[in-house]
């Protein structure tokens, strides 16, 4: 993948899949596989946010968390820098792994789950750190308080549980806990997803205040593209398991050219009269994804589906327009125009 | 004047700064097994409960100095009397001092309840927790030897291991954990089995957390609330089984007194009705312990799980009398 020039490459994933075997039956016969991420090759340069966007059972959360190595891919290769440049860790252990355990940090979508409620929180961040080396309790004291300055959590609420807590709190409190070990990488699963409109905004705000403090990269999973757009600099779409376009974030708007891109750009509700587009709406559902349409995924619900698309896969190439980011998946020659702005 | 002010109020109070305050949150002002401690303090009906097994206990302990009589003293005079100044619960048909025998046979009883309901706990809470962590194939193999051992019904089990190991104090112990195991194994494996998806517990496996940490640290203290409410009830089940296990001549042998070898006196129907004494005293003393422990057990889950409702006396004292099922 292209477009990480000038950032040095943090994580790769080359031809990453993870199937889920379908059993049916006594003798638990192998009928199938969910194919949740299905040949994805995805880049992370230092210091850059990628958001990966796609609806329900797109495999993006999958993708998440094979690659925080919570899941094992069924095939692919991960490549991580650890120090000396990338190398293979797809199926490192060790001190490796644990290395790796110190960079990259996971946060989870369900706030209200994500920390043991038998903890004190503060305990829960003394405890990451302390397992990642920081010994000195006063230290670790400093640090918290550090981190939790930084998402706007008062150090005196440290000794409260979980549960006593808001959701927006605790899901600033696992990117504190997270932050405390100062990671490279954080892999952020629909972290605002669970949370209200007003406080969304807030966690999304801070994230990226620690973002431009800390230079960490940060993989954002969403399925909303206004919050995806507002943190990232590229966005990864997802579809059944594949990707089907990469665009620069900040022009997602005008550049799309990926059909599917398109409609879920125009479902995005605005209060901006002009620049309301007309709505495309997708027709039927999305395939299973354990008997995936032949060709394109996409082509049972395309509108633009042409004969070549049922039969051939189509690669990722570089898109019609200059940005050199941008990559799409779709077989038609002229990407189809953005339905125009509706003028009142 | 507006530093006047400023003044006046940093001496009334000195702000920490966040450092300061942070240090001071993660100073631990009092653990958590403190916190628990001072909660169960206040919590009346557990309290209630304890007082009388700390009494029980000690008067167990105590048994000599209490009644002034051996449990195996006889005295053919003496036989079948009625409660009096002398002996205040009567005597049996050998002529010894029922009140003795009660408190010699609570020592009995008490230690049988206790050590199965632990022995049993301890196995159950192991093997489930490596069940229910690891799954696959261990999981599989010890489900089944659970099933196994379940499809025997109880007393047969019961029977079978005790002609294979002999009559005994702690054979009876044994048999007990042996044949009691797959409901703690069970319930175990099944908080471990949905803790393991847990967010928290994927969370400490993202983090590079060890093994045991992982299933001591982070997943047993939130499987142990049913674990000691179940161990607790356990020792109430145990001291019942072992009444009906000696009341049928299986347990420990006639020659130590326990409750369940005093209520076998019950058996002829003559003793039932017109010497109430030699049956009365050891099933109070049954009734009094079992609901004590179950007051405690209640409280217990109480103070651990801060997430489930106080249980009413009303209640407690309907399962008691009603009986309660163990197993749910």
């Amino acid at each position: 993948m292209t477009g990480t020039e000038a950032i040095a490459s943090l994580y790769r994933a080359s031809k990453l899949t993870k199937y889920f075997p379908v059993r049916r039956g006594v003798l638990r016969r192998h009928v199938g596989d969910v194919k949740a991420v299905d040949g994805v090759d995805l880049e992370i340069g230092r210091g850059e946010t990628v958001a990966v966007l796609g609806e329900s059972g797109c495999g993006k959360t999958t993708l998440g968390r094979v690659l925080a190595r919570l899941e094992r891919p069924t095939s692919g290769v991960l490549e991580y820098d650890l120090g000396q440049g990338l190398e293979d860790v797809t199926r490192t252990s060790g001190s490796d792994e644990f290395a790796f355990r110190q960079r990259v940090q996971m946060i989870f979508q369900d706030p209200y789950t994500s920390f043991n409620p038998r903890q004190r929180v503060g305990d829960a961040i003394a405890e990451l750190l302390s397992v990642h080396g920081m010994d000195s309790s006063e230290q670790r004291a400093d640090r918290i308080t550090e981190v939790c300055e930084m998402v706007n959590i008062r150090p005196e609420y440290l000794q409260r549980y979980p549960h006593e807590f808001s959701g927006g709190q605790r899901q600033r409190l696992s990117i504190a806990r997270g932050l405390s070990v100062r990671p490279e990488l954080i892999v952020a699963d629909e972290i605002v997803s669970a949370l209200d409109v007003s406080i969304q905004a807030q966690v999304v705000n801070i994230l990226r205040t620690v973002q431009g403090e800390t230079r960490v990269s940060i993989l954002f999973i969403s399925h909303d593209v206004g919050v995806a757009q507002y943190i990232s600099r590229r966005t990864m779409v997802m579809y059944l398991g594949k990707v089907v376009e990469v665009l620069n974030s900040a022009t997602l708007h005008e550049r799309a050219e990926h059909p599917y891109t398109q409609a879920l750009i125009s479902a995005v509700p605005t209060m901006d009269e002009t620049a309301r587009r007309e709505r495309i709406v997708l027709r039927g559902d999305v395939p299973s994804p354990i008997n995936k349409p032949s060709g394109c995924p996409f082509h049972t619900r395309c509108s633009y589906v042409m004969e070549v698309c049922r039969v051939e896969e189509p690669l990722l190439r570089a898109a019609r327009d200059a940005d050199h980011l941008h990559q799409v998946a779709c077989h038609l020659p002229e990407p189809p125009a953005m339905s125009p702005l509706r003028r009142q | 004047m507006s530093s006047h002010t400023h003044n006046a109020a940093s001496s009334l109070q000195p702000v920490p700064t966040p450092r300061q305050a942070g240090r001071q949150a993660l100073r631990k002002p009092e653990s958590s097994l403190h916190a628990y401690a001072r909660s169960f303090l206040h919590n009346r009906n557990a309290m209630l409960g304890l007082t009388v097994i700390v009494l029980m206990v000690l008067a167990a302990v105590f048994a000599e100095q209490i009644t002034g009589y051996s449990p195996t003293q006889m005295n053919p005079a003496q036989s079948r009397q009625p409660p009096s100044a002398d002996h205040w619960l009567g005597t049996d048909q050998l002529g010894r001092d029922v009140f003795a025998r009660v408190l010699h046979g609570a020592r009995t009883s008490i230690y049988v309840g206790v050590a199965a309901s632990l022995l049993e706990t301890l196995l159950g809470t192991v093997l489930g927790a490596i069940a229910g962590y690891m799954r696959g194939p261990i999981d599989g193999i010890l489900m089944r030897i659970s099933e196994v051992v379940m499809t025997f019904p109880n007393l047969i089990l019961v029977m079978i291991f005790v002609s294979l190991l002999g009559q005994g104090v702690n054979n009876v112990v044994l048999v007990f954990a042996l044949s009691g195991w797959m409901t703690t194994f069970r319930l175990v494996r099944s908080e471990f089995m949905s803790l393991r998806e847990e967010t928290f517990v994927e969370a400490t496996r993202s983090f590079g957390y060890s093994r045991p940490r992982i299933v001591f640290k982070h997943m047993l203290p939130n499987a142990l609330s049913p674990i000691v409410v179940a161990f607790t009830i356990n020792i109430a089940h145990y001291i019942i089984a072992e009444a009906g296990l000696s009341f049928l001549g299986l347990g420990v042998p006639v020659t130590t007194p326990t409750w369940g070898n005093l209520l076998s006196a019950a058996e002829s129907s003559e003793v039932m009705k017109s010497y109430w004494w030699l049956w009365v005293a050891p099933a109070l003393a049954i009734i009094i312990f079992v609901t004590g422990i179950n007051f405690v057990g209640d409280g217990l889950r109480d103070v651990l799980d801060p997430k489930t409702r106080r249980t009413p006396v009303r209640k407690i004292l309907r399962d008691n009398l009603l009986g309660k099922r163990v197993e749910s």
